[in-house]
This record gives C-alpha cells, structure tokens and sequence, in this order.
C-alpha cells in the first residue's frame, strides 16, 4: 500500500477499528514512513482537542431534571391507581346493579300481575346501567384533574366496561328469573292470589339477591382479570 | 437487604420496576454525553438543555419498552440522535433552510455546511485561537458529520455504537469521519501557517522599527 491509501485509512487505524489485517499492514508502513506519522499525530492532537471540547453540566440542569422526572413520576402513578379505582367503582356499580334487579324481583314477586311482568324486568338493565354511570361520575369527577389526558378516557372507559357487564349480569339475571320465577309463578296459581304473597318467606328472594351478586361479581372480576392481562 | 447500583443492568431492571434512585444513576451516567450531544449539534446551551430533559423524559417514558435486545447505551444514544434531529429540523425549517437530517446520502455530501451568515466563518473565526477556533469549525460541519464526530469524540463510542445510534452504515461512520477528521485538519494546518506567516511579519516589522529607532 502506498502513503495515499495508507493516509485513508489513519482516522480508522486510531480508533482501532481497521480490520486486523489493515491495521497491522499500517503499523508496518508507519515504522517506516516519517511522512504518515506526521498525519498520525495531526489526527492524534486533533482527537484530543476534540474530546476537550466536552463541556461539563450547567449549573441547575440535574435539579430541574429530577423535578421535572418527579412530576412525570406522579403523572405516570395515577394511571397505575385507577384498576384499584376502577374495581370500587364496579363494586358500587354492580351493588347498585343488583339491588335494583332484587327490589324489582321482590316487587315483581308481590305484584299478583303476571302478564306485567316483562315490561319492569326489560328496564331494570337500563336502570342499573344508568345508576352505574352516574355513580361513575360521581367517582371519577374529583380525579379527573389529577389524571389530567387520560381522566376522559379512563371514565369514559369505566362506564363502557360497567355498562356491558351490568346487562350481561341482567341478562343472565333475567334467565335465571325466568326459571326461578316461573316455578314461583307456577305456586303462585295454585295459591290464591291477593293477601297470600304478604305471608311468604322472603328466603328465595335472598337467595335470589345473593345469586345475582355473585354472578354479578364474578363477569366484573373476569372483566378486570381480562383487562389486566391485555395490558401485559 | 441494601440494592446494588453498580451494574448497569440491575439499574436498568430497578428502574423499570419503578425505583427512583436507579433511575437518576442513569441519568447521571450519561447526562453529560447527552448535554454535549446537544450542545455541540444544536450550537447553544439553552437548547440543548431543553434537548437533554426531553430525552430523559423519552426514556422514562419507554424505558418500560426497553428490552436489551440492544446494549442500553446504544438504545438510549438512539433516543438522543433523534431527539437531536427533530430538533434540528426546527431550527433549520425556522431559518427557512433544508435538512436532511443525519441519513445515507449520495458521495458528493459537503464535510463543511455552506455558510449562509452575511459575515463568514472565517471572519468570525479568524482572530479567535485553539478551542475557540476549533469550536468555530465543528460548528461549520455539516450535521451528518458533526454527529458522527461528536459521538466519537466527545461521547467515545464505538464505530458500531455510532451505526446503530445514527442509523447509518458502518462504511459511512468511517468514511464520514475520515473525512471530517481530515477537513478540520486542513483547517488546523491552514490556520498555523497564516499566523506562523502574520507573526514573521509582524517580527520583521519589529525588527525595521527597532532599527529604525537605532537610527
Ligand atoms: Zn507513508
């Protein structure tokens, strides 16, 4: 190789990043060319100088970093706090959910109409739905500030996931009602109608209540769970 | 039970299950390289100032992202080179100037920007000596150069670390700094033997007025 070709290839010999081969073939052709040192050692002084050049840190930039990190660590906790949120707002939801459905059911159950019964057991969804918003609202307003972007989406998510699960949990409600009812609708006609259904035990109904919770709480536990793990 | 913040990896894995203190030993490990990338390509202190703390945040952001499938250092360098570009961009759009940021472009990219101040370079430069001078060329240096050489120079990484950080070829890091080492050279050698030439001047001005005052 001669001077020129070896002149090309200095920047990357004084890196040590030139392949061995070329590294070692420079090493030779410096031993024996003043010419090429004299480059070397320009490159050389040129690389210090430069890596003088690095400035220390301003004065107050590591302050202002870590308040700045600090803020954006208390932002960043809110969000990790709202599945805790979330779940007492879908245990208030679903409560609210299924004392309405209970007190339906045991007015339902008192009221001697059968033929009526469809119409309040439709709007008791909706019902529950829509106390299950406003309870929402009611806890996600004060929050709203400190989560700042993500409060809109985080409410408008609560109410989208309480929404779907409350239905759900009325329609699997509505299905066992159905059943349960119809025997209790079947004694019902056997009975006589009217003063009879004051004297009852309320047991079915209890049971009834503590069906629909559970069932209640379980879709909003599934809902969580499933929620948790798409995160992942 | 007391943590160990010296390996850089249990930093990392601290940091990303949440703990503070991990978080801002790596921020003091490469804050200055940071500072410096931006102090150098941006060209004042306040900007790359804001550059650095818009990094930071980036990383806290994605650190959780952050999978080691790269070392963190060129994972985080990646960050600030493009962090440093968006940057650029602005200040170039604001001057109503063309960037094409830190890319593979075609051989004929010019190691020095042209100047488009009204007073050139070399005036500004031209009474001012060693760092300052310096200083005045790398800020000259087109900024796919510039970056390559601040990343060598002043931040130390390796040839491969640059390629991945710039996302360029490793060809192009060695040619590019080749060629910006060698041009600030040039400058260098210029510029002694111009003031190796004024001085001798001055000298043998010195030397009539003296024997002038013989006289
Ligand atoms: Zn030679």
């Amino acid at each position: 190789m001669d001077c020129a070709e070896i002149r090309q290839h200095l920047s990357e010999y004084l890196d040590n990043e030139a392949a061995p081969v070329l590294q070692r073939q420079i090493k030779e052709h410096l031993a024996a060319c003043p010419q090429c040192r004299r480059q070397l050692a320009e490159l050389h002084e040129l690389s210090q100088a430069l890596t003088a050049l690095s400035e220390p840190l301003p004065d107050g930039l590591s302050a202002r970093l870590a308040d700045c990190l600090t803020q954006q660590r208390r932002e960043q906790v809110s969000p990790r706090r709202t599945p805790l949120h979330k779940k007492a707002l879908f245990k208030v939801a679903s409560i609210a959910a299924c004392l309405l459905l209970c007190l339906g059911a045991a007015g339902l159950a008192f009221e001697p109409g059968q033929d009526g019964a469809p119409t309040p057991d439709n709007s008791l969804p909706e019902l529950a739905a829509l106390d299950a918003d406003s309870n929402g609202e009611k806890q996600l307003a004060p929050e709203n500030k400190d989560i700042g972007l993500y409060g809109g989406s985080e409410s408008a998510d609560a109410s989208i996931g309480a929404a779907p699960s409350d239905s759900d949990a009325a329609n699997v409600a509505e299905d066992s009602e159905g059943t349960t009812f119809g025997e209790a609708d079947a004694a019902d006609t056997e009975d006589e109608p009217g003063e009879n259904s004051a004297a009852r035990s309320p047991v079915p109904f209890i049971l009834l209540a503590a069906a629909c919770l559970l069932v209640i709480f379980l879709l909003v536990w599934l809902l969580l769970q499933r929620k948790k793990d798409s995160k992942i | 039970m007391t943590k160990d913040y010296s390996a850089e990896q249990t930093l990392i894995r601290l940091a990303q299950a949440g703990d503070g203190e991990a978080f801002t030993r790596l921020v003091e490990r490469y804050n200055r390289q940071i500072y410096n990338i931006g102090l150098r390509m941006l060209g004042n202190p306040e900007d790359a100032a804001d550059m650095t703390q818009d990094v930071w945040l980036k990383i806290y952001r994605y650190l959780a992202n952050f999978r080691g499938d790269s070392a963190f250092s060129t994972w985080l360098y990646r960050i600030a080179v493009n962090c440093c570009r968006d940057y650029l961009r602005l200040s170039y759009r604001t001057r109503e100037l063309p960037f094409s940021g830190f890319g593979e472009e075609d051989e004929s990219e010019a190691v020095f920007e042209i100047a488009d101040r009204s007073a050139g370079p070399e005036e500004l430069y031209l009474h001012r000596e060693g760092r300052d001078e310096l200083l005045g060329w790398v800020a000259q240096l087109s900024p796919q150069f510039r970056i390559v050489l601040v990343l060598r120079e002043i931040c130390g990484l390796s040839y491969q670390e640059i390629a991945a950080a710039v996302e360029i070829s490793l060809g192009t890091v060695k040619s590019r700094l080749a060629r910006a080492r060698a041009a600030l050279v040039e400058k260098i050698t210029a510029s002694r033997e111009q003031s190796a030439a004024a001085d001798s001047h001055m000298d043998s001005e010195d030397e009539r007025g003296r024997s002038d005052g013989l006289r």
